[in-house]
C-alpha cells in the first residue's frame, strides 16, 4: 500500500486481497457494535457464510476483528485497537474519495 | 410502593401515571412503520440524558441505519457510543441465545463495563428465525428479559403485528404492553398509541393521538384527568358586560361554566362572544382567550372593529389571544393539548372556541369520541375555571340546539341566539335554556344588535329557574 508504513502496508494489504474482507470491514467501519456469529455476519453483509467465515479467520488474525469463543458459535466483533481502527477509518475515507479507484466498489459495499 | 421510571416520552408518562416500572419488561408492538424502533430509541436516549446507560440490540436495521435515523430527532447516538454511555449491537437472535444467557457471555460484559440501565431489543419477532415452537420461543424471551431484570434493567421490546392480531405469548411474558397503530379519522390517517397493560402500577386506556416532532415523538393524551395544581382565583361570578344578559343569569356566568351558544347564521353568537370578551378585559382587566377554527382572524377582526372594538389593541395590552387553526387538519388531541397549554400558560378569565363543530370535524364520523372530546373540553376549562362560549350554528328553522345531540347534556348552559319576522321586520331573541347551578330567567328576551353591539331587553330583577 503506497504511502503507508510498513505494517500499516501490511495490515491493509491483507485487507484488500479479497472483496469480503474489504465488505466485513466497511460493515464493521459503519457499525461498530455488531457481534455475531459467521452465519449471522453473512446475513448482514449478503454473503455466502462459508466466504465469510474464512475472511474473519484471516482477519482476526491480523487483529481487525476479535474472536470470542470456538467453532460455529464463536462470535466476532470488531477491534478495540485505536491505531488499527484509526488506520481503517482512514483507509474507507480514502477510498470514498471521488478519486479513488475503488469508490465504486466500496459504494455497492456501503449499499448506496 | 417501588418509584416508577419516567420514560422521559411527552404524554407517555401521563399515560403510564407516572412511567414504567424499573427492572420491567415492556412490548413496543405495532404495524411496520409505526414508530416503535424511534419509541425505543427515545426510552434509551431519556435514559442517557438522565445518566442511565442504554444498549440496544437490533437484529434486522444497521447501526448505521439508526443512526441516520436517531440524527433527524437530535439524537446523536455515535457521540453517546464514544461517551461509553451507549452500545448498539447488530446481531442475530441465536447469539443473543447463545452468548447472552450466558453468565460470563460477551454481552454480559458490555453491561458490567458500561453499567447498562436500559435495554431496546429490536425486534423479538425475528425470534421465530430461531425456532417457530411457540413454547421454546416463550421459553427463549422469557430467559432473556430475566437475564437481563437479574442485571437491574429496564428492557423494551419492539415487535411487529398486523393492524388486528390476537394476542400472542410475548404479551403474557411481559410486564407492560404498549400498542401503537394506525387509525383513520375522518379522510386523515392518523397514529395512535394505547396502552393494554401494566402491571404494578395503574395506566390510562384509550388510544391517544401522536405525532413524531424535531425532538421525537410526542403524545397527546386527551383522555386523562385533569388536575390543575394552580387555578387561577376568579370572582364567583364573571359578567359578560352585557347588561340585559348578565340579569338574566342573575348577575354574571360561574367561572368554569361552558356555554354551548347556539343558533342559525346571523344570529349574533360571535358578537355576542366578542362583546363578552371585550367587556372582561377592557372593563374587568382579566384575560380572554379566543380559539378559531371556522372564522378566521381577519373576518373576527372585521366583525370587532365595526362596533369599535380594537382586539389588536387587547392583544398589545397582553390581555388577549388569538389561537387560529384549520379545522380541516386539526388533530384533535393535539388541538385539546393546545387549548390546555394555552390555559395553564396565560389563565384567561374567558374563552370563545369559534366554532364547536369545526373542532371536532375531523372525529365527526365517531359520536364516541366526539361525546369524549367534548367531556374532556369542558373539564378542562372547569379546571382552568373560564367561561367559556362554545359556538354552534343551526340550520335555521331548526328545532335543533346542537350538532350531535351530544353537547346539550355535556355543557354546564345553552344559550340560544334567534330570529322571528313579526310583519316586514325581523325581530331578535335571545333564550338561556340551561344554566346549570344558577338561577336564570327562563323564556326568551327581546335582543337588538346596533353599532355598539348586543344589547338585550330584560329589566326584571331576574332568577325565576
Amino acid at each position: 500500500m503506497e504511502g503507508y508504513s510498513g505494517s500499516i502496508s501490511e495490515l491493509l494489504n491483507s485487507i484488500c486481497d479479497s472483496i469480503i474482507k474489504i465488505g466485513i470491514v466497511v460493515f464493521f467501519h459503519h457499525n461498530p457494535g455488531a457481534l455475531d456469529t459467521a452465519e449471522g455476519l453473512a446475513r448482514w453483509v449478503g454473503r455466502n457464510k462459508e466466504e465469510v467465515e474464512k475472511a474473519l479467520l484471516e482477519l482476526s488474525r491480523t487483529g481487525v476483528v476479535e474472536a470470542f469463543g470456538e467453532g460455529p458459535s464463536t462470535i466476532y466483533s470488531y477491534t478495540q485497537d485505536e491505531e488499527i481502527l484509526n488506520t481503517i477509518d482512514e483507509f474507507i475515507d480514502g477510498l470514498s474519495r471521488e478519486s479513488s479507484p475503488l469508490k465504486k466498489t466500496v459504494s455497492l459495499l456501503e449499499g448506496h | 410502593m417501588m418509584r416508577q421510571l419516567p420514560t422521559g416520552i411527552e404524554g407517555l408518562d401521563d399515560i403510564l401515571c407516572g412511567g414504567l416500572m424499573p427492572v420491567s419488561a415492556t412490548l413496543l408492538e405495532g404495524p411496520p412503520g409505526c414508530g416503535k424502533t424511534t419509541l425505543g430509541i427515545q426510552f434509551i436516549v431519556n435514559g442517557i440524558m438522565k445518566g442511565e446507560p442504554g444498549l440496544i440490540i437490533t437484529f434486522e436495521q444497521f447501526a448505521q441505519q439508526l443512526y441516520n435515523d436517531a440524527k433527524n430527532f437530535g439524537w446523536n447516538l455515535q457521540e453517546m457510543e464514544r461517551q461509553k454511555k451507549l452500545r448498539v449491537i447488530c446481531t442475530s437472535p441465536a447469539t443473543v441465545r447463545d452468548h447472552l444467557l450466558q453468565s460470563e457471555g460477551i454481552v454480559h460484559s458490555f453491561i458490567n463495563r458500561l453499567g447498562i440501565k436500559r435495554v431496546l431489543v429490536d425486534s423479538v419477532s425475528h425470534f421465530r428465525r430461531v425456532t417457530e415452537n411457540d413454547s421454546e420461543l416463550r421459553e427463549l424471551l422469557f430467559s432473556m428479559i430475566n437475564a437481563f431484570k437479574q442485571r437491574g434493567i429496564t428492557v423494551a421490546l419492539t415487535k411487529e403485528m398486523g393492524m388486528k392480531e390476537e394476542p400472542s405469548f410475548e404479551e403474557y411474558v411481559v410486564d407492560a404492553i404498549v400498542n401503537l397503530s394506525y387509525e383513520h379519522v375522518g379522510q386523515s390517517r392518523v397514529r395512535t398509541v394505547e396502552v393494554i397493560k401494566t402491571r404494578g402500577h395503574d395506566h390510562i386506556s384509550g388510544k391517544h393521538f401522536f405525532r413524531f416532532e424535531s425532538s421525537g415523538i410526542k403524545i397527546f393524551p386527551a383522555n386523562t384527568r385533569v388536575y390543575v395544581e394552580d387555578p387561577p382565583e376568579f370572582p364567583a361570578l364573571i359578567a359578560t358586560g352585557i347588561n340585559g344578559l348578565d340579569r338574566m343569569v342573575g348577575g354574571g356566568i360561574i367561572p368554569g361554566s361552558s356555554i354551548l351558544l347556539c343558533g342559525p347564521a346571523g344570529t349574533g353568537k360571535t358578537t355576542l362572544s366578542l362583546q363578552s370578551i371585550y367587556n372582561v378585559v377592557t372593563k374587568y382587566n382579566r384575560k380572554a382567550v379566543l380559539f378559531l377554527t371556522g372564522e378566521s382572524k381577519e373576518s373576527v377582526a372585521r366583525i370587532a372593529g365595526g362596533f369599535g372594538w380594537d382586539l389588536q389593541d387587547l392583544q398589545q395590552r397582553g390581555l388577549f389571544r388569538i389561537i387560529e387553526n384549520d379545522f380541516t387538519k386539526i388533530n384533535i388531541d393535539e388541538y385539546l393539548i393546545q387549548i390546555r397549554n394555552v390555559l395553564q400558560e396565560f389563565k384567561p378569565a374567558i374563552v370563545s372556541v369559534d366554532s364547536l363543530p369545526a373542532v371536532l370535524h375531523t372525529i365527526r364520523d365517531n359520536l364516541g369520541l366526539v361525546t369524549e372530546k367534548i367531556r374532556f373540553l369542558n373539564n378542562l376549562f372547569k379546571a382552568y375555571r373560564c367561561v367559556s362560549f362554545l359556538i354552534v350554528r343551526t340550520p335555521l328553522g331548526s328545532n335543533r340546539i346542537s350538532v350531535y345531540g351530544e353537547e346539550e347534556a355535556l355543557c354546564d348552559g345553552i344559550m340560544i341566539l334567534g330570529s322571528r319576522k313579526v310583519g316586514q321586520t325581523r325581530r331578535r331573541n335571545i333564550e338561556v335554556y340551561k344554566l346549570r347551578n344558577q338561577k336564570h330567567v327562563f323564556g326568551e328576551c327581546g335582543m337588538d344588535i346596533s353599532k355598539n353591539g348586543i344589547k338585550v331587553f330584560y329589566v326584571g330583577k331576574g332568577g325565576g329557574r
